[in-house]
């Protein structure tokens, strides 16, 4: 059993509750996004969001607008639907039963 | 000094060195193969050019305008490797390894080499697809034509469906190299070397850069091929000699159980097919064709050369095919004719009150004393207008008659109940009667017009109960039944034989002295 696969396994999950949660706060386009989760040590390589953001787009979870830049391309702007919301809703809850299960597994005296 | 490409990445222009331009389009295309089973693939692909072009725009600026490999491969890293993509290939580990270190063979591709090949390039691609010297395969292809021809059927469908590489990156690729500036350069300098030296071709010159290892087997490869070269080069000039000799010349060379059958193939061809100029000429390019191939693949074994043109090799392939698909319907045809047999019966009674009957069996009006000389199973012997074809074949029996007799049973196949009746009709089986004795002939024939069409005759000869019957010669091996009242042994046949007819059958009396 490699650890690289449970971590894996691990950040799978978190990567698309914290994509959906950045994007809860205001829309991002992808270098925003990026830079979000580079900065909390998330992913190592850019090309981890796109696959992501494909999948949660084709589950209507996401949607987008585009918007001209002065420098560079155009800017492709991610948002939460409505059924993304709820869905980061029921993330939440599971998160934070998750989260209170291991600190009280951890911190429990035997 | 480098050449500059432009690209259109996410709506904006940019400038792009032809060797980062090839790695780019590597890139993005493994991105597409890796996600090839996800929806949305294209849009995640645009998604992606698109930051690939904020992150080249973050690279260029007034004194810096055109991208160049070292751009192409920071971006690469930033972006990762498609395989880093998704968490969910590190979940198969098998498949991410395999990803990783099939990452060389991967960018293989299947093409014909036109360059190398001697024909369609086929084996040459192959070569380069496997990794293995091109003779080897060359060798399998003569060895799948010798054996049945299907090697000649695969090489024109392989020939059709594996493209040809036709530019630089697509050669390149085809040998397995990514196309980069080095490789693309060492490939332009080899080019330069052949069109120096002249004879050195290109790629042997690059593939022998690149495998230096396998040198010594290479050439030992090649000297076998020299050799195997020399032989089926020799083997298909006599081929193509013997074959016209057997088409146009009276050259006997059919032996049948040491007899020699005194026809040419033409001769044979004429009595079997309904349209025999078609089917001898099907016949010769049927066989000839194979004959010219090996010739010209032993030339290219041999001399190393490529065949002088394509099209020559080509027009005789098609007119290869057209004989064999001729030819099975002139078969088919041939075959129609045998669908009806027709019989004719014939009685002859032998008046005189004879109390014995003596049988001679005469062939090219010599009375057979020794049968086990004849093969008369297959013996086929053609005269000027006549055909003989085996031997008639005897069956002695009781009678309930008091005189004897005989009957002459005449047999053929044909395409319709007439013509089979008329061919019955044309056999020529003549049996002499003087007195007692009946001279028979061995064997019965037709004319050559009427063609092999199963021709048979049976002859009954009918012994009165009470009544002997002489059979001269030793006739042990010759198609002969006797209805027997014990049991039959072809002993009693070694030397004439004096036979009984009895109510049960014929009774063996004994040799005469």
């Amino acid at each position: 059993m490699k650890v690289e696969n449970t971590q894996a396994q691990m950040r799978k999950g978190i990567l698309e509750y914290c994509v959906l949660s950045i994007l809860s706060k205001k829309e991002c386009y992808p270098s925003e996004i990026i830079e979000q989760l580079k900065e909390a040590e998330l992913i190592v390589v850019e090309g981890t969001l796109y696959p992501l953001l494909t999948r949660l787009k084709n589950a209507d979870l996401l949607d987008y607008r585009w918007e001209e830049s002065s420098a560079g391309p155009p800017r492709k702007y991610y948002e939460l639907t409505k059924s993304g919301l709820t869905f980061l809703g029921q993330l939440k809850t599971t998160w934070n039963t998750l989260n209170k299960a291991v600190n009280q597994l951890e911190n429990k005296a035997l | 000094m480098k050449k500059t490409t432009t690209i259109n990445l996410a709506g904006m222009v940019y400038h792009i060195e032809e060797d980062a331009y090839q790695i780019l389009k590597q890139y993005i295309s493994d991105i597409k193969r890796v996600f090839s089973s996800q929806e949305g693939v294209e849009e995640m692909v645009a998604d992606i050019e698109l930051r690939i072009a904020e992150l080249f725009q973050e690279r260029l600026n007034k004194n810096k305008e055109v991208i160049t490999s070292n751009d192409v491969e920071h971006v690469m890293l930033i972006m990762g490797s498609p395989n880093q993509f998704d968490e969910d290939f590190e979940e198969s580990e098998e498949k991410y390894y395999y990803q990783a270190s099939s990452k060389q063979e991967r960018t293989k591709r299947l093409y014909r080499d036109t360059d190398e090949g001697m024909l369609g390039g086929v084996s040459s691609g192959l070569a380069h697809y496997l990794g293995i010297d091109p003779v080897i395969i060359r060798v399998l292809w003569i060895v799948l034509v010798l054996a049945g021809g299907s090697g000649i059927l695969i090489y024109i469908i392989a020939w059709i469906a594996i493209p040809e590489a036709k530019t630089t990156a697509q050669k390149l690729q085809m040998r397995g190299q990514s196309a980069n500036l080095d490789n693309i350069k060492a490939f332009a300098e080899s080019v330069k070397e052949e069109a120096k030296t002249g004879f050195n071709r290109a790629s042997q010159s690059v593939k022998r850069s690149m495998n230096k290892s396998s040198g010594a087997f290479a050439n030992l490869v090649r000297a076998l091929g020299r050799v195997f070269g020399f032989v089926i080069f020799i083997a298909g000039i006599l081929g193509v000699i013997f074959t016209v000799l057997f088409f146009w010349a009276d050259f006997n060379l059919f032996y049948i159980n040491n007899e020699i059958v005194n026809a040419d193939l033409g001769t044979i061809i004429e009595l079997f097919f309904t349209n025999t100029t078609l089917a001898s000429w099907m016949i010769f390019t049927t066989a000839i064709v194979p004959l010219i191939f090996l010739i010209i693949a032993g030339s290219m074994f041999l001399f190393r050369q490529k065949p002088k043109s394509r099209t020559f090799v080509l027009t005789l392939l098609i007119l290869w095919f057209v004989a064999i698909v001729g030819l099975a319907f002139l078969s088919v045809q041939t075959g129609l004719d045998f669908k009806e047999t027709y019989k004719s019966q014939e009685e002859t009674f032998i008046s005189g009150d004879y109390q014995e009957l003596q049988i001679n069996l005469f062939e090219e009006d010599l009375m057979i004393t020794n049968a086990m000389d004849y093969d008369f199973d297959s013996y086929l012997t053609i005269y000027e207008n006549q055909v003989k074809l085996g031997y008639a074949r005897i069956e002695v029996l009781t009678a309930s008659d008091s005189l004897f007799y005989y009957s002459v049973e005449k047999r053929s196949s044909g395409g319709s109940l007439k013509s089979a009746k008329e061919r019955s009709e044309e056999i020529v089986f003549d049996i002499q009667q003087t007195g007692n004795v009946l001279d028979i002939p061995a064997r019965y024939g037709f004319p050559k017009k009427s063609k092999i069409r199963g021709q048979k005759v049976n002859l009954k000869i009918y012994v009165p109960i009470g009544k002997q019957i002489i059979l001269n010669g030793n006739l042990e091996q010759y198609p002969l039944k006797i209805q027997t009242r014990t049991r039959f042994s072809s002993d009693f046949l070694e030397r004439t034989s004096i036979w009984e007819a009895t109510q049960l059958g014929m009774e063996f009396k004994g040799f005469l002295k």
